[in-house]
């Protein structure tokens, strides 16, 4: 593809594969995310308790993040395309048939199993292992990029849903939703997802093809010292340990504020709409934190550094968030921890594709999910039972605080230059580089 | 509200999201408000059409002019 009809370098295919991962991002992100707008019609038309409804939310957390290792694992089998449509065709049925609902069991299975399970085959870790075939040397700018899906998906699905459900009603909204998934991912998916760029005659980042090579695999290309063909094989080394106990801390800090930053600003003293303005402030920066810490990255190089700097940054607006009272506080906080929000996601994510390779990170990267996913099961309901143990914010975030400290000295510890395939000397000069 | 009630805070379409969402459309209102209804989902749907709307038309003008014969398939 690097020779054109017309003389002019066309878009390299793997931009198509990036941009189609981030739509879907949006729009599973954006289509879980819109539960909450649901809750009130809901509980009017049926009489459900909030406890009730917040069960189909809680099973769909719970079966998102089990089946992540799972779904992961049948991506690195059976490769992304058909990982990530099926769990697309699934995801958008089972809305659109969430119109349909009349009784909580209904709800409970098809929007905490059935969908939260499908949200898992599109999860990031899935669509960032996809991306990151296609591309090496850019691989954290385009992981990023896939991440902002996240945010862009809460900024237009979820006002959508809102304002279509005023316009129209509650079973009218799920169905235009599922459409969306059916009628834009399905089909964007279908016609732009491949698994792999060999397969199309393509190098990673639209290289040229090396001359007297066919279009598989280069046989120059670098291989690190810990890459892996099972997954397994990732845990008996170090660096997984460390980006995951990293990521769990990551979880942990983030959830905490997604649930409890709203009360603890008005608990200062802020206005209501005041702190949602500070907190959609804070997820507006998600985007420029993730697509600034991916290309960093790519860069100047040193991923596991700027990933104990966003740990490090993040610990120190939660010391500010205690030591500096009102809304100056609030809004430093906003600023850094907003920025340092998604940055992790690309950071570990390039991180563990350098590290391990790619034959195995669908399953990696599922297992490194769930433990992000812990993080936040563990620390939501701490927070919430230590503020209604002692009537204040101070020690759960203080909590949350400290635990940055150790993360970020976790993923600065990890030796990159060492194992990370970026650094690794071509094949002709590896016999001599080992563990 | 309970913020200790683990059911509704592990997940999060708890019941401080409800409030936080009534916040959040609040401000959308002050800022689209006379778009209306319709008007805001018709905004916010463009804007979710940008992406699918223009990777195929790049797709497919580059594959007119003959870019992506070989590689599509």
């Amino acid at each position: 593809m690097n020779q054109t009809k017309t003389g002019k370098q066309p878009l390299y295919y793997g931009w198509y594969i990036v941009f189609t991962c981030m739509f879907i991002a949006l729009v599973t992100n954006g289509v879980r995310n819109s539960f909450a707008v649901f809750i009130i019609p809901l509980e009017t038309d049926f009489g459900w308790s909030r406890g009730e409804l917040s069960i189909a939310a809680s099973v769909g957390f719970f079966a998102n993040a089990v089946a992540q290792p799972f779904l992961g694992r049948i991506f690195d089998w059976q490769g992304g395309r058909r990982v990530l449509l099926f769990s697309l065709i699934v995801f958008g049925v089972a809305t659109v048939l969430l119109s349909l609902t009349f009784h909580f069991l209904f709800l409970v299975f098809l929007f905490g199993v059935v969908s939260g399970i499908a949200a898992s085959g599109t999860s990031l870790g899935n669509t960032m292992a996809l991306v990151s075939r296609w591309f090496r040397r850019r691989r954290g700018t385009v992981t990023g990029i896939n991440a902002t899906g996240l945010a862009a998906g809460g900024f237009l699905i979820v006002p959508f849903a809102a304002y279509m459900l005023e316009a129209t009603d509650w079973r009218i909204t799920w169905a235009i939703l599922g459409m969306l998934v059916l009628g834009l991912g399905v089909p964007l998916s279908y016609l732009f997802l491949r698994d792999d760029p060999s397969k199309m005659g393509l190098q990673p980042d639209g290289d040229p093809n090396p001359p007297n090579d066919g279009p598989s695999e280069s046989p120059d290309r670098p291989r690190g010292p810990l890459e892996v063909d099972r997954w397994a094989q990732a845990f008996r080394s170090w660096p997984i340990w460390q980006l995951s106990g990293s990521y769990f801390v990551c979880g942990f800090t983030t959830s905490i504020i997604s649930i409890h930053f709203v009360p603890f600003a008005i608990g200062q003293g802020i206005s209501p709409v005041l702190a949602a303005t500070i907190f959609s402030f804070m997820m507006a920066l998600n985007m420029a934190g993730s697509l600034g810490a991916g290309y960093l990255s790519d860069r100047f190089g040193g991923s596991k550094n700027l990933l104990a700097l966003v740990y490090f940054c993040r610990g120190g607006a939660y010391v500010l968030l205690l030591l500096v009272p009102g809304a100056m506080g609030l809004w430093v906080f906003a600023a850094v921890a907003g920025l340092s929000w998604v940055a992790t996601n690309p950071l570990t994510t390039s991180l563990t594709a350098d590290v391990y390779g790619l034959r195995a990170l669908g399953t990696i990267g599922g297992i490194s999910f769930f433990f992000h996913a812990m993080g936040a099961v563990i620390s939501v309901p701490m927070a919430g039972f230590l503020y209604d143990a002692t009537g204040s914010y101070t020690i759960p975030f203080a909590i949350a605080g400290s635990l940055l400290f150790p993360a970020a000295i976790s993923a600065f510890t990890i030796r990159e230059r060492k194992y990370s395939m970026r650094y690794a000397p071509p094949p002709a000069l590896s016999g001599a580089s080992g563990d | 509200m309970s913020w200790g009630s683990p059911l509704s805070i592990v997940a999060h379409g708890g019941e401080l999201d409800v409030h936080l969402l009534g916040w959040i459309k609040d401000l959308l209102d002050d800022l689209l408000g006379g778009l209306g209804d319709w008007g805001v989902v018709a905004l916010a749907g463009a804007m979710i059409l940008v992406i699918p709307v223009g990777l195929m038309v790049l797709y497919f003008s580059q594959r007119k002019r003959g870019d992506y014969d070989a590689a599509a398939d």
